[in-house]
């Protein structure tokens, strides 16, 4: 037995020596340069896709569980952009979902598979920003493409990576909105905070904190929930003892259904507030049980801009209605495309070239209308310019009820 | 009759035991060396695969050796992570080098282990499963809920890459090797120590515990070694892990990791540390070279536990019942080395 | 001193689910020796046979003309669904390994909870594959039949969150200060009938004598010509609908379910069927309510994050200092 793993043990030393002298994984050299043009040396490095082969679009949201509602909706959006957008020079373009349950360790895994997917252009999302912050650290150190629709937290765009972008407004912005609509349109001077404790809606529930305290008006209590929990009896019954006006929900769809349904089971009456993470129909407003009635929300990238008509058309032939980040995710999945096919180029043995410095330099220098609005991006990923609007569940419907623009 | 029996038997030992684990070997130690697509993903899986395979053989101390039914193994797995998390992360800012580290954090969840011990002494079986499910749960959730020191369930990021001697290990590849490198080192420490007094005590005590201690072993403290060894060993691979993906979240420690983590020391056989090397490949490889069918991955997988039980229930490479000498005065040629 | 009365009924409520599924658990150990993992998605099958079943209820209105006897119905659906699933599961994944060692079966049980979740998950994927089957241009069913399974699978699983269509409304009864709502009246009622049921067939009937029989000892109960494995496929029905039960229950209460809701409330079942001792049945009923009694206490003393966490201490602390469980019971003492 100890002479086999004498064995095994001088083996490994020896791989590992041999491994050291040995080359670098091929994939890392440039390219063949195209005949007659000369390939600038892209500091990234490059995607080669053979012909043949398919070019991927990754996206990363939650595809299971609690919040797939809205990954599937992303999926769902990506697809159409692609079916709009057509081949990518004479290569098919595939979109490829990866499940990241909007959770940390499952979208750090699924980053890892798509940077090692040697086809892959681009990522849209991650769909939550507790899943974005790890996840940017792996598409950082390979220098992938990754733009996001939904993830709202500041941090997500602090980094100074160079290749993450985002297509919607960030939380300090919804937490401005939030305020400025509490205070000065409904009155309420009195806010209970539950959030649930995520990078996300513990994020945004400080901001509204900090903002509502700033503005003059009072928070009562603060007090998070775990995510996956049903039961908030214990929750509910601290926050209303201090009879709040309203009461702000951080966090998303699933667990604001049931916190929405059990406050009112309770009898709290007063206004509810969320931010985008509740802006669905299917999984928030209908989920609640009549409860979510009159329940006000933000939300940054609405469609209804250039070319939205067609989309939905589109979409709703195949998907229905599109719950919320659809739209942000078919101009996300545009924008990736778009840029590759401006820097693409053919190589001398027939293979797709993209530079990856110059896509995401692309990326940035050039600003697009999309479906959600006028996108161009300033040097830290974020919109220029960007609008939220406060929609309110009315019925089977979430109607938009005013709108803030910044940046204009 | 017993002429294809024992013909059988002998390609069961000679298959088995002897060439399969070295085929792996052999395969496993290449796989970086050969040039094929998606390749950079496939030292990943594998290095995982090794990752779980240390991991499995942490919980074969406990289990295996030692007879006690641990649930929560990834409570150490845990404790080691995090531990390198706050010592070689810009959480705290404080940089220590990879190899003090990981033996600190080895020791930590060792020291643990052993505390652990001492209250479920005597507790057997399904209880002590139990307790130990407890345990790996509060672990967790303690873990989640201290958003002061662990930051929660945003988890610990942008933690230090290894570093040994100067070079950087980050490489996959090199990593890679070095993953390879502590099994084969453990595989052949615990071999030692299973042909050591406290091996046969461990042995003793999985047989039968009451004839055990009736015979004069203190079962007590080699419960608490057996204990402290595998969780050191998990903490080890705690430490492995955390470097290696570079961020850890409470949810990398859930009840599930306990159980494929137990699934890699039952399919390999629970009695045979190679047998863990299958174990792992099988469970970690399995659902990635599945992932062509990708969203059925776990289906499969679930069905695939339940025939591979069905067909085969005492898993690949079982474990042998200790040898009854013939004549206890035998010539040492006779006496045959304890088999696990 | 109000609230102290919610929650202690809140403690009720939680406690009656633990109690059905625990007494599941322990059931299914008295007679086999045997750890069912998957004991916990089996209450989130009977979860989803009751949404199913209300869902389409309440489209054709049901639910508004007839809501005692909907609720019935889905309640109905859920127990024989569940218990079906948990006959067939016994049969198929665990009777080929009753010779072979416990941990096999364990992770039999492992391999069937990952079937489970997954396969309510993926359901209506296959219905669209199976209505799809066909023999070059001829499809194998009928187009009427095909946009049957289409919807009748759309509806039953899937990845997504499903909701309960809510029937009882947010209204209560008031007693004094406090406002015990209906959902709670019903599952409280429920629960404890169904456990009154249960031990009075335990107790007086030939088959709960012989489902104790079996659990002292199952090759002597053969001797006496006890069929063992109708025995045991009877335990198995019994304890998953008790399981299917308590998920209509949940998700009548709480609104949503999932694919993987059952994982959670199944280990703490589990450890309330130990803590009142496993293979005893009314020690898993007073476990049960101890169980969701102490999770509501504790969080008057502590922030809500530790409810589950409370949980596992006080199971923990309890074997350490009485480990046969409350009332003792036939384990804890078997080797691997």
């Amino acid at each position: 037995m100890s002479k086999r793993f004498i064995f095994v043990s001088l083996l490994t030393v020896a791989m590992l020596l041999f491994a050291a002298c040995g080359g670098t994984a091929p994939a890392e050299e440039a390219p063949a340069a195209d005949a007659g043009e000369s390939v600038a040396e892209d500091e990234w490095g490059y995607i080669v896709v053979p012909a043949g082969e398919k070019v991927v679009l990754g996206l990363s949201s939650a595809l299971s569980a609690g919040y797939a509602a809205y990954g599937q909706d992303m999926l769902n959006g990506a697809t159409v952009a692609i079916q709009t957008f057509g081949d990518l020079n004479g290569w098919e373009v595939v979109v490829e979902g990866g499940d990241d349950q909007c959770e940390g360790a499952p979208g750090v895994t699924v980053a890892e598979q798509f940077s090692a997917n040697p086809y892959l252009v681009g990522v849209v999302g991650p769909m939550c920003s507790g899943t974005a912050i790890p996840a940017i650290d792996i598409y950082a150190e390979n220098h992938v493409l990754m733009i996001t629709p939904s993830s709202t937290a500041i941090a997500v765009t602090a980094s100074g990576n160079q290749n993450i972008f985002r297509v919607v407004a960030n939380d300090d912005l919804q937490a401005e909105v939030t305020v400025d609509y509490l205070f000065n349109e409904l009155g309420a001077t009195t806010l209970g905070i539950v959030h649930d404790q995520s990078i996300y809606g513990q994020g945004i529930a400080e901001a509204v904190k900090s903002k509502f305290e700033a503005a003059g008006g009072t928070v009562t209590g603060f007090e998070g929930i775990t995510r996956g929990d049903q039961d908030f009896s214990a929750v509910v019954s601290i926050i209303l003892e201090a009879d709040p006006a309203a009461i702000y929900w951080g966090g998303m769809d699933a667990e604001g259904a049931l916190l929405v349904n059990q406050l009112r089971t309770a009898g709290f009456e007063g206004i509810f507030f969320g931010p985008d993470g509740i802006k669905s129909v299917p999984s928030f407003v209908e989920a609640s049980g009549g409860a979510a009635e009159g329940a006000y929300m933000t939300f940054g990238a609405v469609g209804g801009a250039t070319g939205y008509d067609e989309f939905l058309e589109k979409f709703s032939g195949q998907f229905g209605d599109p719950v919320a980040y659809g739209p942000g995710s078919y101009d996300a999945a545009t924008i990736i495309l778009n840029a590759a096919k401006a820097v693409a180029t053919v190589d001398a043995d027939g293979n797709l070239v993209i530079p990856k410095k110059a896509l995401a330099d692309a990326v940035r220098a050039t600003p697009y209308d999309g479906i959600t609005g006028h996108l161009e991006f300033d040097e830290n990923g974020d919109l220029k310019v960007v609008s939220i609007t406060v929609f309110q569940a009315q019925g089977n419907e979430l109607v938009p009820v005013k709108v803030y623009d910044f940046g204009q | 009759m017993k002429n294809k029996e024992k013909t059988i038997a002998k390609l069961d030992q000679k298959v088995f035991r002897a060439i399969l684990p070295a085929l792996v070997s052999i395969i496993v130690l290449s796989i970086p060396l050969l040039s094929f697509p998606q390749k950079n993903l496939w030292i990943r899986i594998i290095g995982y695969a090794g990752l779980y395979i240390i991991l499995g053989l942490g919980l074969l101390v406990h289990v295996g050796l030692a007879g006690m039914f641990d649930l929560g193994f990834a409570a150490f797995y845990a404790i080691g992570a995090y531990t390198y998390a706050f010592l070689a992360s810009p959480h705290f800012n404080i940089h220590l080098p990879f190899l003090l580290v990981i033996l600190i954090a080895g020791a930590l969840a060792a020291i643990v282990g052993a505390l652990v011990c001492i209250p479920v002494l005597k507790l057997r079986g399904d209880y002590l499963g139990i307790v130990t499910l407890g345990f790996g749960e509060i672990v967790r959730m303690l873990l989640m809920n201290l958003t002061d020191i662990t930051n929660g369930s945003q988890g610990i990021i942008q933690i230090d890459k290894p570093v040994i001697f100067g070079i950087n290990f980050s490489n996959s590849t090199y990593f890679y090797y070095f993953i390879f490198l502590l099994i084969a080192t453990l595989l052949f420490l615990l071999n030692r120590v299973i042909n050591s007094r406290t091996g046969r005590a461990w042995l003793a005590m999985r047989e039968d515990e009451d004839v055990a201690q009736m015979s004069g072993i203190n079962t007590s403290k080699y419960k608490m070694l057996a204990f402290a060894i595998g969780a050191f060993i998990g903490g080890l691979g705690g430490a492995i892990f955390s470097s290696w993906q570079g961020s850890i979240f409470p949810d990398n420690f859930n009840v599930t990791v306990s159980i494929n983590i137990l699934c890699v020391i039952i399919l390999g056989g629970l009695g045979n540390h190679l047998g863990v090397i299958l174990g792992a490949m099988a469970l970690i490889a399995l659902p990635d070279i599945l992932r062509g069918f990708s969203d059925y991955r776990m289906i499969i997988f679930g069905l695939l536990l339940i025939i591979m039980m069905i067909l085969r229930p005492q898993g690949f490479l079982p474990r042998k019942a200790p040898q009854i000498e013939k004549n206890p005065c035998s010539s040492p040629e006779n006496e045959k080395e304890v088999q696990l | 001193m109000q609230k102290l009365i919610e929650q202690l009924i809140n403690g009720m409520t939680v406690g009656s689910f633990y109690a059905l599924i625990a007494l599941g658990y322990t059931m299914v150990y008295g007679v086999l020796s045997m750890i069912n993992f998957a004991h916990g998605d089996i209450f989130m099958v009977g979860a989803y046979f009751g949404c199913f079943t209300i869902t389409q209820l309440s489209k054709i209105g049901y639910t508004e003309s007839n809501p005692i006897l909907a609720i019935i119905f889905t309640f109905l659906a859920g127990a024989i669904g569940a218990s079906l699933t948990g006959a067939t599961v016994e049969r198929l994944a665990y009777r080929p390994l009753r010779k072979a060692s416990r941990l096999a079966t364990l992770i039999s049980a492992i391999g069937v909870s990952f079937f489970l979740q997954e396969f309510v998950r993926l359901i209506p994927r296959f219905g669209s594959m199976v209505s799809s089957i066909h023999f070059g241009d001829t499809n194998l069913f009928p187009e009427s039949w095909r946009i049957a399974i289409v919807n009748v699978t759309q509806i039953f699983g899937g990845a997504m969150v499903k909701t309960y269509p809510g029937i009882l409304g947010t209204g209560g009864i008031r007693i004094g200060e406090v406002v015990i709502s209906y959902s709670r009246i019903l599952i409280m009622t429920i629960a404890i009938a169904i456990m009154i049921l249960l031990y009075l067939l335990v107790r007086f009937t030939k088959l709960g004598k012989a489902m104790r029989a079996v659990s002292e000892d199952k090759d002597t109960a053969a001797l006496m010509g006890i069929n063992v494995n109708r025995i045991i496929s009877n335990t198995f029905l019994i304890g998953s609908a008790l399981a299917g039960i308590a998920g209509v229950m949940v998700g009548i209460f709480y609104l949503q379910i999932r694919p993987t809701m059952g994982f959670t409330p199944g280990i703490k079942a589990f450890t309330a069927a130990v803590v009142g001792g496993i293979g005893n049945i009314p020690g898993a009923m007073i476990g049960g309510y101890l169980l969701g009694l102490a999770e509501v206490i504790s969080i008057q003393f502590l922030p809500a994050v530790y409810k589950d966490t409370v949980a596992f201490a006080i199971l923990i602390i309890m074997l350490i200092v009485k480990p046969t469980g409350i009332l003792g019971g036939s384990g804890g003492k078997n080797k691997l």
